[in-house]
């Protein structure tokens, strides 16, 4: 059972079925991903959060952090349209500030995930041998540990700034990338072009890096895609657990946490930050299956 | 089959060995340690804390302990815990029967509402039906659980006051048989929901894409020439296929079964493992945190090769040497 | 059959069958009001805690949910009544030197006990349980927590059945806390005299006391219960109740709801910040109690980055800290904070500003000290004696130095935080940045945590004296206590501290030693190190059809301390 989304992240599909090359594959991929509705209003929702976020100085009404004690737990309203907090902080412009902190930790989390997975994935799928080995039992090893129990383990050893929470949540989430990208080189490694390109002479990062990797992104790209809205989830989690980014700086996932004691008298204050976590996975989830039903070569008929 | 399987039984040694040593030398790096709770109270003064760390062994060098631990675990001891001072299997075992029971009924309503949506969103594909369930799966799992519990339970527990607001049973009654049993289901409801709307869409959009990839294999289409009715071809020929993966990723998911949810168990008062983790975890109690993470990579470990086998069992085409 | 048809006919039907079997389990269920299935024939209170105890032996365990669980069922010599005297509970009366209980050189202390009680087994209680207790603390392979003046005891007598004469050997003002308050008495009995209680299961099933209720079952993370016990002294009329039941509820939220819905009676330690969620919902009161606990702010007067060449790893106390080794910066630091606009702020008036590490209703508290003023124009000034120059950004500088500092507390509480917060907008407003670095409490006091090394600069915490304030003050401001052999993080080294509270530790009866402490809690404050900022308060909530709660709590125990009162 998929708790906080740390059980869904990357294997989510079954193997994909031999790789089939087609013409000008990227485009028709893009052409696939416009019919996908959800994945096209997904990414349009993305945009704007994205944007806002980036631009958050100039689109916040107020300052995120300033305070003003006479002006505590106010209800939305035209001059705070989704009300104030604890502190009387103007909880929309503490929102688009947290965007940045959420979607940073989402992005974050993800790349440095599919980073490791891709490094060790590919060097135990192209080489082989010992390397192999070495690579895949310590990626067992990972595996055999319980998701969420080790995630408490580490964000308690290694506390909980912006740096060490996306390292801990990517620490338990690169393991099936790994997996994935070794599966995909296993099989194209012994391919002809690849042949080809070492008769040619090519060396090994030549090899992976120009000929073997692009063949291999596709899964590459869905699974960073699901991976950010299932970090964006795991951090709200750790959130809820105490172990996350700590005042004043707050992501969706500490408002949320914060919220929780004024549930009924200020609902709004636990309203928001939900639904912008809500709004955000799901629209990044959307975009991920767009990708996916794109990318895949399985659906081309 | 069986020369594999031993094989990956005996792998698993040095990994299980493994996985208990990395835990191990984590659990003690983490800053604060098991006496942590006393050391900021004043009647507990200096000399009082070397003689607790003498009992509880803490003075030995990490990997005396640890070789200590493991000695006696070989010989099935699974130690004290430093906190309750109660033997740490007993503590686990308690628990372990509520764990099953949420995950277990959860896990069961998941399949039975995920099965149906996964099928017919993929006979469907694209359909009105297929969008709209789509839609709602991603829905359940882009929410943050704690806040989902949280909402269902101010709706249907203090608003519509139709399931108690957690709690596994009703504290002070004394029923039995029927009564007893309608008591469980009532409290199992709201952590079940929670479990069940986080998690069906997982399940369902897993076997719809299972399915449509054997949808558009050459035997189904075959099976589609022959003109056979729908049911049969979707039942008899595709869904048997599709189920193969299905099978094994539930099969993978097994471990929750044990290691329960820290989050649903919190927010619903339900005393399961993942609460006595959690629990464990702020007081540095590490023979019970070293037992609930050893068994539980036990499991997880045993899961995995048992749903290698059962692919293996169910697709003829794979075959283990 | 068709495929169309067939399809909607199965889609129909099984939806139809979907929403009857959701219709018949709702009737199942049925709607949620008071609970039934007891209560018509027993009288039974649950209250949820929201900690599970880690076991009930008086000795072992100091975690509060530990103490309020036991309470009930084992009993010490002595308790504190809500007006902060100390009352009788199984001894006779309190030993004082005028009643003779206590020898002219304070080294013998002679406790008289009630001749009626008797043990919920029906065995009657007597001076050897107090000498079985005793014996038990000492006993080397018991995990016992503290030993804070059981250690001190050369030997116990009992010249009768009913008198414990206590031999120290060196006078110990706190006598009235041994098997009392934080401590009970141990039915010799039940272990025929085995001292080695470290595997008991009396640990976790306490199931002989003297105390007004019995153990019944603990059902590991759900509840424990307890009933009457009849063999009580105040039976049959106490207690009311037949059942006393503890459930464990991990989120405070969830209990919130639970006393909502009437799932629960009574609720055990809320969050300030959850006042307002059950002010003003009908059924449901608040005990709002004050507590000897008190928000302060400690700064650190070593130099963070210095080495004490003695204690490798820790600061040396004698290195002043660059910034706030300064008395003026310290001082500006207190009068830039407005602790009456955030007590009205965060508690709409539930608490009171704080003035010393002692709380206003502790027998030792110094009346004369009132709250500091909040004056940042003076702080300003302060600042600019001591060279700090207003510089970009409205932070000061000297010398180049930005007026940065660190402040750092215990992250999970919520007012604390916002305490935090609210503090490092008036510091700005006077030139001094704060950086908010917050950590577990487990690290904030970890043996290698910054309080301990000295790695900071100023630090927010809760903390407060017992009953008897003797091992608090020693071990936050005495100069011995400066880590790492103590918790005096501030590093405050005043010798005139010291003395002050070493005599007010050992002169014999509270009114003796009220002056020594007294002026000790003045010197304290004139260091700057620590300033103190409001007092905090417990707050637990009841149903109303819970009744017989003493109005206003009992600060110096827990909100069922008078359970045995309690009735529905």
């Amino acid at each position: 059972m998929a708790e906080a989304g740390l059980s869904v992240p990357f294997e989510s599909e079954p193997p994909p079925s031999a790789a089939a090359a087609v013409e000008s594959p990227w485009r028709l991929a893009w052409r696939r991903f416009l019919r996908h509705k959800l994945a096209l209003a997904g990414l349009g929702v993305l945009a704007v959060l994205g944007l806002s976020a980036l631009l958050a100085p100039w689109v916040a009404p107020y300052d995120p952090n300033a305070i003003d004690l006479r002006a505590r737990y106010q209800p939305p309203s035209w001059t705070h349209p989704m009300g104030t907090d604890d502190l009387g902080r103007d909880m929309l412009s503490r929102v688009i500030y947290g965007g940045r902190i959420s979607l940073s930790i989402g992005i974050a989390s993800a790349l440095v995930a599919v980073l490791i997975g891709t490094l060790l994935g590919a060097a135990a799928g192209f080489f082989g041998r010992w390397l192999d080995g070495v690579i895949m039992r310590f990626t067992d090893l990972m595996l055999t540990f319980p998701p969420l129990l080790l995630l408490i383990l580490l964000a308690s050893l290694f506390g909980t700034s912006f740096v060490t929470i996306v390292l801990v949540i990517s620490a338990v989430s690169w393991m099936n990338v790994a997996r994935l990208v070794r599966a995909s080189f296993l099989s194209l490694r012994e391919q002809d072009f690849v042949e080809a390109a070492r008769a040619l002479g090519a060396g090994p990062v030549r090899l992976i890096v120009k000929h073997i990797l692009p063949n291999a992104l596709s899964p590459i790209i869905v699974a960073a895609t699901l991976g950010a809205a299932s970090a964006i989830l795991t951090e709200s989690t750790l959130s809820y657990l105490g172990l996350g980014i700590q005042p004043p700086t707050s992501s969706w996932g500490t408002m949320l946490q914060t919220a929780q004691a004024q549930i009924s008298t200020a609902p709004w204050m636990s309203l928001f930050p939900g639904l912008m976590i809500f709004i955000t996975v799901l629209s990044i989830n959307f975009v991920g299956d767009g990708l996916r039903d794109a990318l895949d070569p399985r659906k081309v008929v | 089959m069986l020369s594999y399987v031993i094989r990956r039984l005996l792998e698993g040694i040095p990994l299980l060995l493994g996985v208990t040593l990395i835990v191990y030398l984590v659990l003690i790096s983490i800053p604060g340690g098991p006496l942590a709770a006393y050391r900021s109270n004043p009647r507990v003064r200096p000399e009082d804390l070397a003689r607790l760390e003498k009992q509880l062994g803490l003075d030995q060098p990490v990997l005396v302990r640890y070789a200590t631990w493991l000695g006696r675990l070989i010989q099935g001891d699974w130690g004290y815990s430093y906190v309750t001072r109660r033997p740490v299997l007993e503590m686990i075992s308690e628990r372990v029967k509520n764990t099953v029971l949420l995950m277990g009924v959860a896990l069961l309503v998941t399949l039975a509402v995920a099965v149906p949506i996964g099928v017919y969103s993929a006979v469907r594909q694209y359909s009105l039906f297929d969008h709209a369930m789509t839609g709602l799966a991603f829905m359940g799992y882009s929410m943050p659980v704690f806040w989902l519990g949280l909402l269902l339970m101010l709706l249907f527990s203090v608003q519509l006051r139709w399931f108690p607001a957690g709690g596994m049973f009703t504290v002070g009654a004394t029923l039995t048989g029927w009564e007893a049993l309608l008591d469980r289901l009532r409290y199992l409801a709201l952590p079940v929901l929670t479990l069940t709307v986080v998690s069906t869409g997982f399940y369902a959009r897993y076997l719809r894409a299972s399915l449509l990839d054997v949808i558009h294999q050459d035997y189904v289409r075959t099976a589609w020439a022959k003109g056979l009715a729908e049911r049969a071809v979707i039942t008899r020929h595709a869904l048997r296929n599709a189920l193969i993966p299905f099978v094994t990723v539930v099969a993978l998911h097994m471990p929750q079964l044990f290691t329960g949810a820290v989050v649903v168990e919190t927010v619903f008062a339900w005393p399961g493992i993942g609460r006595l983790f959690w629990d464990s975890a702020l007081r540095f109690d590490y023979p019970v945190l070293m037992g609930v993470l050893t068994i539980g990579a036990l499991l997880v470990w045993l899961c995995n090769l048992l749903a290698d086998v059962l692919y293996g069992y169910l697709d003829p085409r794979i075959r283990y040497s | 059959m068709k495929p169309m048809t067939s399809r909607r006919g199965l889609n129909r039907r099984q939806f139809l069958k979907r929403v009857g079997a959701a219709a018949g389990a709702a009737a199942l269920l049925g709607p949620l009001g008071r609970l039934t299935g007891y209560g018509q024939m027993q009288k039974v209170v649950r209250a949820a805690l929201w900690q599970e105890p880690e076991g009930l032996n008086p000795f072992f365990h100091i975690q509060t949910v530990s103490r309020i669980v036991r309470s009930r069922m084992l009993e010490g010599l002595f308790r504190v009544a809500p007006d902060g005297t100390v009352v009788p509970v199984l001894a006779a009366e309190v030993p004082t030197v005028a009643n003779g209980g206590v020898s002219e050189d304070g080294r013998t202390v002679t406790v008289k006990l009630k001749r009626d009680v008797v043990w919920s087994d029906g065995t009657p209680f007597t001076a050897k349980d107090v000498v079985f207790t005793w014996e038990v603390v000492m006993d080397d392979r018991n995990p016992v927590a503290s030993r804070a003046g059981y250690d001190l005891i050369e030997d116990i007598s009992t010249p009768d059945d009913f008198t414990v004469v206590m031999r120290f050997r060196q006078p110990y003002a706190p006598y009235l806390t041994l098997f009392s308050i934080r401590h009970a008495v141990l039915p010799r009995h039940v272990f025929n005299g085995n001292t080695d209680l470290s595997q008991a299961a009396f640990n976790r099933m306490p199931e002989v006391g003297t105390g007004p209720f019995k153990f019944v079952r603990w059902e590991s993370g759900s509840f424990i219960e307890l009933e009457k016990n009849p063999m009580y002294r105040g039976a049959p009329d106490k207690p009311r109740l037949d059942k006393l039941i503890y459930t464990i509820v991990p989120a405070r939220e969830t209990a919130i709801q639970q006393l909502k819905t009437g799932q629960v009676d009574a609720m055990w330690n809320l969050l300030e910040t959850q006042i307002a969620e059950l002010q003003g919902v009908p059924d449901i009161r608040l005990l709002i109690t004050p507590s000897a606990n008190l928000e302060y702010l400690g700064l650190n007067l070593s130099d963070p980055k210095s080495e004490d060449p003695n204690n490798p790893g820790y600061t040396d106390p004698n290195k002043p800290h660059p910034i706030l080794g300064d008395p003026r910066v310290r001082r500006a630091i207190e009068l830039a904070i407005d602790k009456q606009a955030i007590v009205d702020a965060l508690f709409g008036g539930l608490t009171t500003v704080a003035v010393s590490p002692i709380s206003p209703f502790h027998w030792a508290h110094n009346p004369e000290l009132k709250p500091s003023e909040y004056n940042p124009e003076k702080a300003k000034q302060l600042l600019e004696e001591a060279g700090w120059t207003p510089g970009p950004g409205g932070v000061r500088v000297k010398d180049g130095v930005r007026l940065d500092l660190r402040i750092m507390t215990t992250t999970g509480d919520q007012i604390r935080l916002q305490t935090e917060q609210i503090i490092q907008r008036y510091l700005l407003e006077v030139g001094i940045n704060l950086q908010i670095v917050n950590v577990p409490s487990q690290v904030l006091f970890s043996k290698s945590g910054p309080l301990q090394t000295g790695d900071y600069d100023i630090a927010e915490d809760t903390w407060g004296p017992d009953f008897d304030p003797a091992d608090f003050l020693t071990i936050l401001f005495h100069s011995r206590s400066i880590p790492p052999n103590g918790w005096n993080f501030f590093r405050i080294n005043d010798p005139n501290i010291d003395k002050h509270i070493e005599l007010g530790n050992s002169a014999i009866g509270l009114e003796a030693r009220r002056p020594h402490y007294q002026i000790a809690q003045k010197l304290i404050l004139d260091t700057g190190a620590y300033i103190p900022l409001y007092n905090r308060s417990l707050i637990d909530a009841f149903h109303d059809h819970v009744k017989g709660v003493t109005e206003g709590g009992n600060p110096w125990d827990d909100f069922s301390w008078d359970a045995e009162n309690w009735d529905v």
